[in-house]
C-alpha cells in the first residue's frame, strides 16, 4: 500500500497530501533480495540493507567473509527463503537464490503466502542478477558448484568488490523507493 | 488443522491436472477415462504460460482438505526448497502443505504434446496427443494419487 501510494506519487506527482498519508500509515514491508545462487549478491545486498556493510565505500575482504551468508548457500538449498534481519524501520529482509526462474519463484512464494492465510501484498522483489559480473559468476560456480571453495572465495570476493557500487546503488534505490532514509555507513 | 495437497508439474495443464481430478473424484480410478472425459476435466490443457508459478485451488477432497495445482517449469528443487522456508518463516507446521511431483511417471508423448500445445500454440496437433500420453500411463497417476491418499488417511485419523 505504501509503495503504490509511493510509486503513485513518483510518477504523476501527487503532492504532498499523499507524502502525508505515507508517512503516517506505518506499513512493514517484507523486502526479497534475490539472484541466482542466494549467496553472494543478494546477501550483501540485505547487509548493506541492514547497515552491516558500508554502502558509500566498498566493503572489504574480511568484512565481507564475516557475513553469515556470504558463500554458503549450497546449490542443493537453493530456493530457500533466508530471513537476514529486519530493519531500523521494521521491515523484514530476506535472500533468495531463484536460478533463472526469479518470475516462477517469487509468484509461487506470493501464492503460497495467500494460500496458508498471510498477506502476500507486502513482498518487495529486488533481482541482483543485473549487478553481478563474470568474475562473480566463476567465482561463485567454482565454490559453490564444483567446492572448490579455496580458489571460488577469492575470486568471488574479488568480483563483488567489482559489483559493489552497483549493488550498493540499487540497495539505496529499493530504500529511497520505500521511503525510508538512506543506508548508514559504517 | 487444515492440510493443502499441492499437485505439482511444469506446466499445470496435464500431469498434476489429472492426478488433482483423480484425488476428487472428477476422473475414475477404476478405468481409463475417455478423451471426453479428460477434456471435461477443468484446467486440462487450458493454462497459460503467465499462470505459471500460481498454485490455484482445484478443489475440495472427502476430508475437506484443499487441492492444489500449481506449475513450476524444472524448478523442481528450487519450489520444494521455497515453500517449507515460507511456512517456517510464518510460523506454520511444514507439514501444512504436502507437496506432490506429479511429472515424475510422465510418458514422453504427453510431453511432446504439452510443448506442442501450451508451449507453441499448436493445439490441434498437441491436445490430442496429450490425450493419448495421459491415457497411457493412466495407471501410474491412479497409484500416485492412491499413495498420496494414503498418507493423508493416516495424518487425519488422529484428529
Amino acid at each position: 500500500m505504501a509503495l503504490c501510494l509511493r510509486l503513485a506519487k513518483d510518477s504523476w506527482g501527487i503532492s504532498w497530501v499523499g507524502y502525508l498519508m505515507i508517512s503516517s500509515t506505518e506499513v512493514t514491508m517484507k523486502i526479497v533480495y534475490h539472484c541466482y545462487g542466494g549467496s553472494h549478491a543478494s546477501p550483501v545486498a540485505a547487509a548493506i540493507h541492514l547497515g552491516r556493510l558500508p554502502s558509500t565505500e566498498i566493503a572489504s575482504r574480511e568484512e565481507l567473509l564475516k557475513l553469515d551468508l556470504f558463500d554458503q548457500i549450497k546449490p542443493s538449498l537453493q530456493g530457500t527463503l533466508v530471513h537476514v534481519g529486519k530493519d531500523p524501520e521494521g521491515n523484514e529482509v530476506f535472500v533468495l537464490g531463484a536460478r533463472n526462474n526469479s518470475d516462477i519463484l517469487l509468484k509461487t512464494l506470493k501464492g503460497v503466502t495467500r494460500i496458508i492465510g498471510e498477506d502476500p501484498d507486502d513482498y518487495v522483489f529486488v533481482d541482483l542478477r543485473p549487478c553481478t559480473n563474470l568474475w562473480m559468476n566463476i567465482g561463485g560456480y567454482t565454490s559453490r558448484v564444483l567446492g572448490l571453495v579455496s580458489l571460488g572465495r577469492p575470486l568471488v570476493s574479488w568480483g563483488v568488490g567489482k559489483a559493489y557500487p552497483k549493488i550498493s546503488g540499487l540497495v539505496q534505490q529499493t530504500r529511497s523507493r520505500l521511503g525510508l532514509q538512506r543506508a548508514g555507513g559504517k | 488443522m487444515s492440510l493443502k495437497i499441492i499437485y505439482h508439474c511444469y506446466g499445470s495443464s496435464h500431469s498434476s491436472v489429472v492426478a488433482a481430478g483423480i484425488h476428487l473424484g472428477y476422473l475414475p480410478k477404476d478405468r481409463v477415462p475417455t478423451r471426453q472425459e479428460l477434456l471435461n476435466t477443468p484446467h486440462y490443457d487450458r493454462t497459460m504460460t503467465r499462470d505459471l508459478g500460481t498454485p490455484f485451488l482445484f478443489g475440495h477432497d472427502s476430508h475437506g482438505f484443499e487441492v492444489y495445482v500449481l506449475g513450476r517449469k524444472n524448478a523442481v528443487h528450487l519450489v520444494e526448497n521455497l515453500i517449507p522456508s515460507v511456512l517456517e518463516y510464518y510460523g506454520h507446521p511444514t507439514h501444512e502443505i504436502l507437496l506432490v511431483n506429479a511429472l515424475e511417471r510422465l510418458s514422453m508423448i504427453t510431453t511432446a504434446g504439452g510443448t506442442l500445445s501450451r508451449g507453441m500454440g499448436f493445439i490441434s496437433i498437441g491436445r490430442p496427443l496429450t490425450v493419448w500420453g495421459i491415457r497411457r500411463s493412466y495407471w501410474n497417476f491412479v497409484r500416485l494419487v492412491d499413495s498420496v491418499q494414503e498418507r493423508i488417511g493416516r495424518i487425519s485419523l488422529p484428529s
